[in-house]
C-alpha cells in the first residue's frame, strides 16, 4: 500500500508540477495574505504604539511587555489561562475517556444518545454560554432553586454563581468541561473502534476480564488518540474568548480574566491595538508546543 | 464468548425460573391496573403521557422477561440500580435533612425491594436461565449514559422550558421551575421574531455561511486535488503545514485584522467577515479534501485523460463528481463555522442590524440590563438544533479529519 501511493505520487509529480502549483497557490496565497501576514503583524504590534483609528506606527521596543507585565490584570489572565486549560483539560479526558468506553458497543438508540451528547459542542458556543448565564443567572438559578429546595443554602443568601471569586471561575471551567467533553468522546470513540477487535477478544480468551482488558490494552492503545484529543482541547480552551466574554467578561475583579478576554478588552475595547496584540503574543509558545506535538503525531502516523 | 453464549443458550433451553413467571405476571398486573387508573381518572397533559409511557415500559418488560430476553432483564436490572441509587440520594439530601421520617421510611422500603430484585436477578438459576450473560456491565454503561446524557444535555432542556414558559412562570421564585406551572405561550417566540432583529441576524448568517462556502470549495478543492496527486512529496509535507495554521485561533490573528479590516474600509459590513472566515476554514477544509482525494484509485483520471480530457479537466468532469460526499461535508463544516464564529463577528461589526446570529443573539437581545430570557433561549434553540443534525449526519468525516492519522480507519 505504502510503496502504490508512493509510485502515484512520483508519477503525478513528474507529470504535471506547473499545474499542480497552479492549483493550490491561490489557497496558500490567501492562507499567507489572511493567516501570515497577520500573524506577523500581530508580533509587530506587540512593539508598536498601535492605537485604533490608524496614523503612523512606532517602534516602542519592549515598552508594551513592561507595562502588562506589571498589569496585576494581566498576571492573573496569564495564570487563570493555565488553570482553566489544565484543570479541563483533566476532567474532560477523565469524563470523555468513562464516556467513550460506554458508547462504544453499538446499541440501540445509540444515535439518539450521540445526537443529545454532541450538542454542547456542535451548537454555536456563545449561544451554549448564554444558555448556562441563565442556568447561572443571580436570582432565578435552577442551581440556587434546587439548593434551596434541598436546604443546603438559604433563601435570603444564594450563591452567586458568577459573582464570587472562586464560584465564577468554578463555572468558567464547567462551561469549558461541558464544551469540550462531546468532542473529546467522539475523538477518543474514533481511536477505540479503530482498535483491531482481534486483540481484546484474544485476551478475553486468554481470560483477561473487562477492566483487565481496559487498563491492560485498551487504554493503553488509545494514548496517541488521547493525545490528538488534549492538544485540540488545549488549544480550543487556551485560545476561547466567548465563554469568559459572554459568562464573567473577567469579573468579578479579573477573577476569571483569560488572556483573550484580556487582549480583546485592552486592544478592542480600549482602543490599545499594541497592548492587546502584546497579550495576545503569550498564546504563541502554547501553540508552537501544541504544533511541535501535532507535527510528531502526524509523523508517526505516517512512519507506522 | 458468543459462541459460549450461545452454546449455553441450546443446553440450558427456555427453562423459565419461578421468580421470572411472578415479576413479569405482577409487572403486568401493575401495568393493567396503571392504565385503568390513569383513563378512570383522566389524568391529562403532561401527567398523562408520562404514565403512559410507564404502562408501555412495564408491558415490554414484563413480555420480555417472559420470553426470557436477556435485554428486557438488564433493562429491569438497571432500573433497580437507578431506583437504588435515585433513593439513596433522596435520602440523605432531602428526607433525612428535613427531618421527612415519613418519606424515610417509604424510600428505605423501596431501596429494599429494588435491592431484593437486584440479587434476585443476579442470581444464580437466572442467570442461567439468560444464557448465563452479566448484567452488570451492561448496566453500569447505562447509567454512566443517563448521567452524562442529562449532564450535556440539560442546557437545551433548559432552552426548551424557557422558550415556551410564560414570564410570570419564568420568574416566579416560588414556582417549581423543571415544569410548566402555568399553559405554555408562543409569546416568547412572537417577540423574537416581531420586535427584534433575530431574522435579519439569520439572513446575514445565510448570506455569510453561503459565500464563504462557495470560496472554500473553489480555493481548497484544487489545492487538495494538487497537494494530494499532484506535487509529491513536499505536497504533503504543504498539506501537514497548512493542518498546522488551523491551530492559529482568530484570537491570536483578531487585532491585527480589525486594523487591515477598517483601512479596507470593510467595517462594521458582513463583507469584513466574507473575507476573513475562510482563513478559517480553508486548512480544514483542504486537509479533509486531501484524504478523501487520496482514497480515489488514480486510474479513473488516467482512463479520463487517456479518453483525451487534460488533467484539469479530468479533476473536473471525474474526480469532482464522485467527491461529491466529500465535498458536502466541507460545505456543511464550512457554514458549521460561519455559524459557530464569535471573535471576528464581535471585532468587526458593531451595528445591530449587521450582525450575525453567535453575536447578535447574546449582545443585542440584552436591553440595558434586562435580559429577555425567554425569547434569548427560543433563540438560542432555533439557531442551534438545525446545524447540530447536519453535524451529526457528517460528525464521522470530521472526526476522520481531527485525528491527524493518528487513527487509521
Amino acid at each position: 500500500m505504502a510503496v502504490g501511493t508512493v509510485k502515484i505520487k512520483s508519477a503525478g509529480a513528474a507529470q504535471s508540477p506547473m499545474l499542480g502549483l497552479a492549483m493550490f497557490s491561490p489557497a496558500v496565497l490567501y492562507i499567507g495574505l489572511l493567516i501570515g501576514a497577520p500573524f506577523l503583524l500581530a508580533i509587530f504590534y506587540a512593539f508598536s504604539d498601535a492605537r485604533i483609528g490608524g496614523g503612523p506606527l512606532h517602534y516602542v521596543g519592549l515598552e508594551n511587555f513592561r507595562s502588562i507585565l506589571q498589569s496585576p490584570s494581566f498576571q492573573k489572565a496569564l495564570t487563570n489561562s493555565i488553570i482553566f486549560t489544565i484543570v479541563a483539560q483533566i476532567v474532560v479526558i477523565v469524563s470523555s475517556t468513562i464516556l467513550a468506553i460506554a458508547l462504544e458497543k453499538p446499541f440501540r438508540g445509540r444515535g439518539i444518545i450521540r445526537f443529545l451528547i454532541l450538542l454542547p459542542w456542535v451548537a454555536p458556543v456563545s449561544l451554549g454560554t448564554i444558555g448556562w448565564k441563565w442556568i447561572l443567572d443571580s436570582i432565578y438559578s435552577v442551581i440556587t432553586w434546587v439548593l434551596i429546595w434541598l436546604g443546603f443554602v438559604s433563601r435570603f443568601a444564594p450563591p452567586m454563581w458568577l459573582g464570587e471569586d472562586k464560584l465564577a471561575m468554578a463555572s468558567v471551567i464547567l462551561v469549558f468541561c461541558w464544551r469540550l467533553i462531546p468532542f473529546s468522546t467522539v475523538i477518543l470513540l474514533a481511536g477505540l473502534t479503530a482498535i483491531p477487535k482481534e486483540i481484546p477478544e484474544a485476551a478475553a480468551i486468554d481470560g483477561a476480564g473487562f477492566w483487565r482488558t481496559l487498563f491492560q490494552i485498551n487504554l493503553p492503545m488509545m494514548t496517541p488518540i488521547v493525545g490528538v484529543a488534549v492538544l485540540f482541547g488545549t488549544v480550543f480552551t487556551f485560545t476561547d474568548l466567548a465563554v469568559v466574554n459572554l459568562l464573567t467578561n473577567g469579573g468579578p475583579y479579573d477573577s476569571t480574566q483569560t488572556l483573550p478576554n484580556l487582549a480583546f478588552n485592552q486592544g478592542i475595547q480600549g482602543s490599545d491595538l499594541a497592548a492587546g496584540a502584546a497579550i495576545s503574543v503569550f498564546l504563541i509558545p502554547v501553540l508552537v508546543v501544541i504544533a511541535y506535538f501535532m507535527l510528531r503525531l502526524a509523523h508517526r502516523a505516517e512512519v507506522v | 464468548m458468543a459462541i459460549a453464549a450461545k452454546f449455553s443458550a441450546t443446553t440450558a433451553s427456555a427453562k423459565r425460573p419461578l421468580g421470572i413467571t411472578v415479576i413479569s405476571t405482577l409487572l403486568l398486573v401493575a401495568a393493567v391496573a396503571l392504565l385503568g387508573i390513569t383513563l378512570m381518572h383522566h389524568v391529562g397533559g403532561l401527567t398523562g403521557v408520562f404514565r403512559l409511557v410507564a404502562v408501555l415500559v412495564m408491558v415490554l418488560i414484563a413480555l420480555g422477561l417472559w420470553k426470557l430476553h436477556n435485554a428486557a432483564r438488564t433493562f429491569l436490572f438497571f432500573l433497580c440500580a437507578a431506583d437504588v441509587i435515585g433513593c439513596l440520594m433522596a435520602l440523605f439530601l432531602y428526607a433525612l435533612r428535613q427531618s421527612h421520617y415519613q418519606l424515610a421510611v417509604f424510600l428505605v422500603i423501596q431501596m429494599c425491594i429494588a435491592a431484593a430484585l437486584i440479587w434476585y436477578l443476579r442470581s444464580e438459576s437466572v442467570t442461567r436461565a439468560f444464557e448465563n450473560l452479566n448484567p452488570w456491565p451492561t448496566t453500569v454503561k447505562m447509567l454512566v449514559l443517563t448521567v452524562f446524557t442529562v449532564l450535556l444535555a440539560f442546557p437545551f432542556y433548559w432552552m426548551v422550558i424557557a422558550t415556551f414558559k410564560q414570564n410570570i412562570d419564568l420568574y416566579g421564585m416560588e414556582n417549581n421551575p423543571f415544569i410548566f406551572n402555568l399553559p405554555p405561550t408562543l409569546d416568547n417566540l412572537r417577540l423574537l421574531f416581531t420586535q427584534t432583529r433575530f431574522l435579519r441576524w439569520l439572513e446575514n448568517t445565510v448570506v455569510v455561511g453561503v459565500i464563504v462556502v462557495i470560496i472554500t470549495l473553489l480555493l481548497a478543492l484544487p489545492a487538495a486535488y494538487a497537494l494530494a496527486r499532484l506535487t509529491g512529496r513536499w505536497g504533503e509535507r504543504l498539506g501537514i503545514g497548512i493542518f498546522l495554521t488551523y491551530l492559529v485561533p482568530p484570537t491570536l490573528l483578531f487585532i491585527p485584522l480589525s486594523r487591515v479590516v477598517a483601512s479596507l474600509g470593510l467595517q462594521d459590513t458582513i463583507w469584513s467577515l466574507v473575507l476573513v472566515y475562510p482563513s478559517i476554514t480553508v486548512p480544514f477544509s483542504i486537509w479533509l479534501l486531501m484524504g478523501f482525494f487520496k482514497s480515489i484509485p488514480k486510474e479513473l483520471e488516467d482512463a479520463a485523460m487517456v479518453d483525451g480530457l487534460t488533467r484539469f479537466g479530468a479533476f473536473i468532469k471525474m474526480v469532482v463528481p464522485i467527491s461529491l460526499s466529500g465535498i458536502l461535508t466541507v460545505v456543511i463544516f464550512s457554514f458549521t463555522l460561519v455559524m459557530q464564529e464569535y471573535v471576528y463577528a464581535l471585532t468587526f461589526i458593531s451595528p445591530e442590524s449587521q450582525q450575525m446570529v453567535g453575536v447578535g443573539i447574546p449582545i443585542f437581545l440584552v436591553r440595558g440590563d434586562v435580559y429577555f430570557w425567554g425569547s434569548l433561549m427560543a433563540a438560542c434553540l432555533i439557531a442551534s438544533l438545525p446545524i447540530a443534525f447536519l453535524y451529526n449526519l457528517f460528525l464521522d468525516r470530521f472526526i476522520a479529519g481531527f485525528t491527524v492519522g493518528a487513527v487509521k480507519g
